[in-house]
């Protein structure tokens, strides 16, 4: 019968190798691929969720079960990918402009009437796609972080709040302005 | 009957069926009477949909070297401080040395003895003076305050005539 992940990170805080190996190779797609997603450098990506692994390996004794082990794996991987991305803000800052993670509460952006017309349907779907995921990448790092938590791994609002250390509120919030963002960027042509 | 406010960020949750019975019912009621926020919450739906069917790929990874990479990684951070920084060249080979010199030192010392006022005198009369001929009066040229005026060295029997010795 196959063992559950919390199972084998309990075995993992008894150094069991086995056990620690069979972890790795079940998230390690998952891993690099978030990481990529908020870092956008394959280096980087494969960096940090290396980096994941080993601080797994080294705090499995503190797990405790309590949550599910994926939010606990994700929130260790999330917060180190956040943390290098604001160090090397004022680089990507000089690079490409990212949108202040100070916005003001109820933003005008927020309440701009919605375009006339679906802009979805005029331009062509790769052009579309390119600029989405250009916004996307233009969102502050919590905004951008809970959507890829949202959209490409399937977390519940509630699992995100756990990821990110924040209520389900305010997760509501980051991904309302993110996707209010992404939506005046496509109907802003 | 009022609008209820604009449900804004209960919108996502909405969206995904987060909500609870009496909170979807309230976001449902609104957008059947706003069409502002009924055609955002459209929108939204379709980017959701659109970044779900489009998500980028990452460079491939070879997964035998990416678990391998981390084997050595993982091997160095268990490896205590003080071994790894013996497989360093050249901190080992500065740390020898400064442990022969103080070897050396100390063992000279050892064999010599401790140094006292008179011996380092000594030491220091038969280091200078071999290499300093005007030293080899030391005995006379320590009384001198003028040591350095050498006219009144070659001039003493003019100043005090009629002494000898």
């Amino acid at each position: 019968m196959e063992l559950s992940d919390e199972s084998l990170c309990e075995r993992v805080a008894g150094r069991d190798e086995a056990a620690f190996n069979l972890l790795v190779e079940r998230y390690q797609q998952r891993a690099y691929r978030l990481a990529w997603s908020i870092l956008r450098d394959a280096e980087e990506a494969r960096d940090l969720s290396q980096e994941a692994f080993i601080r797994l390996y080294q705090a499995a004794g503190s797990f405790g079960g309590r949550a599910r082990f994926s939010t606990w794996f994700y929130r260790i991987l999330v917060n180190l990918c956040l943390d290098h991305r604001r160090k090397h803000r004022w680089w990507r800052r000089v690079v490409a402009p990212v949108h202040s993670e100070d916005e003001a509460e109820g933003s005008v952006v927020e309440r701009l009437p919605a375009p006339a017309h679906d802009p979805l349907e005029e331009l062509g779907r790769g052009r579309v796609m390119s600029r989405l995921w250009a916004a996307v990448d233009g969102l502050s790092h919590q905004q951008r972080a809970a959507l890829l938590l949202q959209v490409q791994e399937g977390l519940p609002t509630a699992e995100i709040a756990l990821v990110l250390k924040c209520s389900e509120a305010t997760v509501r919030v980051h991904l309302h302005r993110a996707l209010t963002a992404l939506r005046k960027t496509l109907g802003g042509a | 009957m009022a609008m209820t406010p604009h449900p804004d960020a209960l919108l996502i949750a909405y969206l995904r069926g987060e909500l609870a019975e009496s909170d979807r019912r309230s976001v449902a009621d609104h957008l059947a009477a706003c069409s502002e926020c009924a055609r955002a919450a459209e929108n939204f739906q379709r980017i959701l949909n659109d970044l779900g069917s489009s998500l980028p790929q990452p460079p491939q990874v070879h997964w035998g070297a990416y678990r391998a990479e981390l084997g050595e990684k993982l091997e160095a951070r268990r490896r205590p401080w003080r071994w790894q920084w013996l497989r360093r060249p050249v901190p080992l080979a500065l740390s020898a040395a400064a442990a022969g010199v103080l070897l050396i030192l100390g063992v000279q010392s050892w064999i010599s003895g401790p140094l006292g006022n008179g011996d380092l005198a000594s030491l220091e009369e038969t280091v200078v003076a071999s290499r300093l001929d005007l030293l080899r009066q030391y005995a006379v040229i320590e009384r001198l305050d003028l040591w350095e005026d050498l006219d009144v060295v070659r001039r003493l029997d003019e100043l005090y005539p009629g002494r000898k010795g």
